[in-house]
């Protein structure tokens, strides 16, 4: 029977509005449903405890909480001596998110107990997270995107402040508190942290690139040396260690390790990427074919083939097996080494020795990752997240000493010796006036973001596998490496 | 004359048979070493990689960096450290909690929303209808690597960020394309026949459904639970976008993102956390499957 | 109410089951597709559109509300080097590992369903690969793909067939496109097979029984009977499985990170490093989308295709 009445037309369309309204307020059930489930993790001080807590705090840090706790509460942080009253307490929650340490006592032993116990004394439920270098860029787009997220931001060899500008809170007021009470940062600090005149980013520390090599292996094949001082040096040196069955090695790959080390060694031979302004791209230039023929001539004569595909940790497994002659690379690779309670890495640690980073014919100049803090403009916290990071900075010693000389201060005070942790080691202390070296991504130009574009992009390290192991010619490559970079510094200036 | 002709006849046939059977036993031994052979390569295709993935779980780390050494056995006495770092010194059962909890609902989600959509597409004709149908297929064009960030801010405004929840939201939106059109090509190769026979005699199109069409596409939609639950098992840049605090991950972002420490690896307790995970499912896929071939129908080709 | 027709009786507002409407196709069909539209449009939609204007933009990461630049960022990848090289290893991966896993998927499906001795062994055992989270089987094949700890060297070498210390798996770009399509393979292998397995098995015992009486041979039963049943599932998934392989980042990031020298990297994996890691928000999502309008294209006339061809059977 068919129904065509008017009847029920009306009826039928009645029903499929009625059908398409009836699912809204299912749906926005389905939202609140959830909403209430999701503000149960957010804050409970159960949860705060759980991630910083990978071992429990052997927190010798612990200020001592009876000093200040009456006077404290009500002054403005800008009156109290030096800016920042270190006897504040607020109130909400504060969340880190920042990098897993390369050393991870630093996480376990140090930095998330101390976290917890500044949390518990200023009365603010704080929570850290760590996440692999690697997957930070993509996390902190992802929370920049939707503005909302952690409070402050550990950004690891890229990223931060100069890139998210407008995502950050100006902290100008703690850095300068942090510089009335412990110095000058060397220039660096600023060409990360300083946008224009306002700091948006404070310094933490950077990540030196110095030569680790095998002294025994240099006794073997009559290097009498005894150390590395330039890059010529590394071939001669390098080339006779292949020959003996130990080649050198660096990542020739697009990994981060690769950026510094070739980025250093350019630099060293007077090559760069731009001028000084930053937005000319110079990277033809006779400096560079020299620097290339030198990267070919260590490839070919003293490397192994294996760094072709090196990721991070290729040269750190390539010294722990023992092969290595040489690596470039921060402290890590060795604290690991020295770490392992077996007795061939117990042998092998104590023939591998240290050498600051390499000369080249212009100078010598190091690209190191670094670490900056910034505070994430959706931040309900502010004024915690302020004193947060100025006592995180107040204390260095035992920072640094928790990283085992790992995490290289930006204050120049903190760099002249005695240094902790180094001064008094005899292979260590070589590290001590490392700082002069120093220079950022970006380098004679300012650290942009067209910078870091050209650095994630690969450029420079695609410019030198090309031409020590592709056999590209160097006008090839070259020119394949200025077309990519004058694109990307081309969008960024319009 | 007949007596002189009758034997050879029954003898030459007798022998053709005993031929023709010898014959016959060839083929099925040859067809069953062809068979023992290719299932052979296959597994040691796939098995070779999970064999070393499974030593490599019990072997110390010096062993395992030893160049040295044999990959494929010990070379140093074995050992549970790696398991027990898995197990005590991370969130890994809490980890495998949320997965599990995570995929259940999104399969949930999945089947409850594809199988009348599916059904629909297969057999039912509206206006749109196909339009509707690329329409939802289109979803997979769009790239996920890009499609995080836009869903942050989704997430975001419905509160769900840090937590599982937001996981459960989000992984239908790709578990329920492709499902929806794995079932429109089950449904659709269901005969028609079969269902009007049951409408016929007098069900309803919903209870034909139920009771004949659903059952004959058990395997289709087993395929769809099989592969649901593993896309939301194994997503990786959907949680590490949205989920940071250890204790609400999932296994796979868990496993990867707190047993690679930049320089180190801790290649025993990864490897354990992989198959610890896949190995139960595994066995749950390998029982769906029985279910596959031996079928409602007893559909299995001989 | 049949009686009140015969009787030509009028029948004035009867009120007719719900259950009535619902059996009009289109009001029923509307309903049950519902759910499923409205959840992608909700959650898919937004964000595709969001992306279609990031790619007209000159968006960053750190300042997404940017300028509408029309269709620079598409000029821009035309002329990059590594954005052609990237569409050209798109299709190759794709085009090289689904003919492999249709092949071979076919192959083992086929050889599943025969009895044999240790059967569910071998089916269990061919599902691992399938069953191990990509992100981490990926991981585990790069440490078996190391320059210096690779296990396949070791056999390699050790049984011989090559020099000491075998190839670069990952390092030389011949190795790694190989490695890539390797894993790629590996990983999917099951799935295809679970689907063919799947549709072999919804085959009516009947329809074999009977193209068998007709003395069909085993390939004419294969072509003309099996195929065109089994056809839908075999060719969604088989549509779906290339678009998976086309859009998807992870293998090639985890195993190359799409070096070496940026020689691997596949659309989706440009677009990450381009979209995410550069903070170039809008060319990423220029090259995420570059090929949307061919697919689509692609898609349609595949559709169309199956819809001609159901149509024919």
């Amino acid at each position: 029977m068919e129904p065509g009445s008017h009847e029920s037309l009306g009826r039928r369309a009645f029903l499929k509005r009625a059908a398409v309204l009836s699912l809204v307020p299912l749906l926005a059930a389905c939202g609140g449903a959830a909403a209430p489930a999701s503000s149960a993790p957010a804050s409970p001080a159960s949860a705060a405890a759980k991630p910083s807590s990978a071992a429990p705090a052997g927190s010798a840090s612990a200020k001592p909480a009876a000093s200040g706790g009456a006077a404290a509460s009500g002054k403005p942080a800008a009156s109290a001596a030096g800016g920042m009253d270190t006897n504040r307490t607020f109130a909400g929650s504060l969340s880190i998110l920042q990098w897993s340490h390369f050393v991870p006592a630093y996480d376990t032993d140090y930095f998330d107990g101390w976290a917890k116990d500044w949390g518990a004394k200023h009365k603010v439920d704080v929570k850290v997270d760590h996440i692999a270098l690697a997957d930070i860029p993509a996390r902190g787009a992802a929370e920049i995107a939707a503005k909302s997220g952690h409070d402050i931001i550990g950004w690891f060899a890229e990223g931060g402040p100069r890139l998210f500008e407008k995502d950050v809170l100006d902290v100008s007021d703690v850095v300068n508190a942090l510089i009335a009470k412990n110095g000058q940062y060397i220039k660096a600090a600023e060409d990360l942290c300083k946008v224009g005149s306002a700091w948006r980013g404070v310094p933490d520390f950077y990540v030196p690139f110095p030569s680790l090599f095998r002294k025994d292996v240099m006794d073997k094949v009559g290097w009498t040396k005894g150390t590395l001082e330039t890059w010529d040096d590394l071939l001669q040196f390098g080339t006779k260690a292949k020959a003996a069955g130990n080649p050198v090695g660096t990542a020739l790959s697009d990994t981060s390790d690769g950026q510094m080390t070739w980025r250093s060694l350019m630099w060293s031979y007077g090559a760069f990427l731009t001028d000084e302004t930053g937005t000319k791209v110079t990277l033809d230039s006779p400096e560079t074919r020299q620097a290339l023929d030198f990267a070919k001539q260590l490839y070919t004569q003293a490397m192994t083939p294996e760094v072709l595909s090196w990721d991070d940790s290729g040269n750190n497994r390539y010294l722990a097996s023992g092969k290595g002659a040489w690596i470039y690379n921060p402290i890590s690779a060795i604290r690991s080494i020295e770490d392992d309670k077996n007795p061939q890495s117990q042998e092998l640690a104590k023939n591998i020795y240290i050498a600051q980073p390499l000369k080249g014919p212009k100078g010598q100049l190091m690209s190191p990752q670094f670490v900056v803090h910034t505070i994430m403009g959706w931040t309900k916290n502010a004024d915690a997240a302020k004193q947060f990071l100025f006592d995180h900075k107040s204390d260095f010693e035992t920072g640094f000493k928790a990283s085992k000389g790992y995490n290289m201060p930006f204050e120049e005070k903190f760099s002249q010796p005695p240094m902790p942790v180094l001064s008094d080691d005899p292979k260590y202390k070589v590290l001590v006036g490392i700082e002069k070296t120093v220079h950022v991504i970006g380098y004679p130009g300012p650290n942009t973001v067209a910078a870091n574009e050209a650095l994630n992009q690969n450029v420079i390290t695609t410019m030198f596998t090309d031409y020590a192991a592709r056999n590209m010619s160097a006008d090839a490559a070259i020119a394949k490496a200025v077309k990519a970079a004058q694109a990307i510094y081309a969008k960024a200036a319009g | 004359m007949s007596t002189a002709v009758a034997p050879i006849p029954m003898a030459a046939a007798t022998a053709e048979v005993q031929r023709s059977h010898r014959r016959l036993r060839r083929r099925h031994f040859t067809a069953s070493a062809l068979t023992y052979i290719g299932i052979g390569i296959f597994v040691i295709f796939a098995v070779f990689p999970v064999y070393w993935m499974f030593i490599t779980t019990f072997k110390q780390n010096a062993d395992l960096y030893n160049l040295d050494g044999n990959p494929f056995w010990f070379n140093m006495p074995a050992t549970w450290d790696n398991v027990n770092l898995l197990l005590h010194k991370t969130n890994f059962i809490r980890w495998c909690i949320n997965t599990l909890e995570i995929a259940v609902l999104v399969v949930a989600i999945t089947l409850l929303v594809a199988i009348p959509a599916g059904y629909a597409f297969a057999r039912l004709r509206f206006r749109g209808s196909n339009t509707l149908g690329i329409g939802i297929f289109l979803t997979y064009l769009v790239p996920p690597t890009l499609l995080f960030l836009p869903l942050s801010r989704v997430v975001t405004a419905l509160h769900l960020q840090d937590t599982i929840w937001s996981l459960v939201v989000i992984y239908p939106t790709f578990t329920i394309p492709f499902c929806t059109w794995l079932l429109m090509g089950f449904f659709k190769s269901v005969p028609k026949e079969i269902e009007e026979a049951a409408r016929v005699d007098g069900c309803g199109r919903g209870l034909a459904v139920m009771r004949v069409v659903l059952p004959i596409s058990l395997p289709g939609i087993f395929s769809v639970v099989i592969f649901a639950f593993t896309l939301a098992m194994q997503d990786f840049v959907y949680a590490l976008t949205f989920i940071s605090p250890s204790d609400q991950k999932p296994v796979t972002l868990g496993v990867v993102s707190d047993l690679i420490r930049g320089d180190e690896f801790f290649w025993g307790s990864l490897m354990a956390g992989a198959l610890i995970v896949a190995i139960p499912v595994t066995i749950a896929y390998n029982f769906f499957l029985d279910h596959f071939v031996q079928g409602i129908t007893g559909g299995a080709i001989k | 109410m049949a009686l009140a027709q015969e009787l030509q009786i009028p029948i004035a507002r009867t009120r007719r089951p719900l259950r009535h409407h619902l059996e009009r196709e289109s009001v029923l069909g509307y309903l049950l597709i519902a759910p499923a539209v409205l959840y992608i449009l909700a959650l898919v939609a937004y964000p595709f559109f969001l992306a279609l204007w990031f790619s007209l933009s000159n968006a960053t990461v750190g300042r997404p509300d940017a300028e509408f630049v029309g269709l620079d960022n598409f000029k821009w990848a035309i002329e990059s080097d590594v954005f052609k090289t990237a569409l050209k290893n798109t299709f190759i991966f794709t085009i090289v590992g689904e003919l492999a896993k249709a092949v071979f998927g076919t192959i083992l499906a086929l050889l599943l369903v025969r009895e044999f001795r240790g059967r569910r062994l071998a089916r269990g055992l061919i599902l691992v690969p399938w069953a191990i989270p990509i992100a981490i089987g990926s991981i585990a094949w790069k440490w078996m793909f190391d320059s210096t700890y690779s296990v396949i060297n070791w056999v390699l070498v050790h049984a011989h067939l090559v020099a000491a210390p075998g190839p670069n798996w990952l390092g030389e770009i011949q190795w790694a496109m190989t490695s890539i399509i390797l894993v790629n393979v590996w990983r999917g292998l099951p799935f295809t097979a679970i689907i063919v397995l799947a549709g072999l098995t919804s085959i009516p015992q009947e329809i074999l029984d009977a193209a068998k009486v007709d003395g069909a041979g085993p390939w004419r039963r294969w072509n003309d009977v099996m195929v065109p049943v089994m056809a839908p599932v075999l060719f969604i998934a088989m549509l779906f499985s290339v678009v998976f392989t086309f859009t998807d980042m992870t293998v090639v990031y985890l195993l190359t990170k799409g070096g070496p020298g940026n020689l691997t990297h596949v659309l989706a994996s440009f677009a990450f490093q381009t979209g995410i890691l550069s903070a170039a928000l809008g060319r990423g999502a220029a090259i995420s989308l570059f090929l949307f309008p061919v697919m689509l294209g692609g898609a349609l006339w595949l559709l169309n295709l199956l819809k001609r061809q159901e149509l024919g059977v």
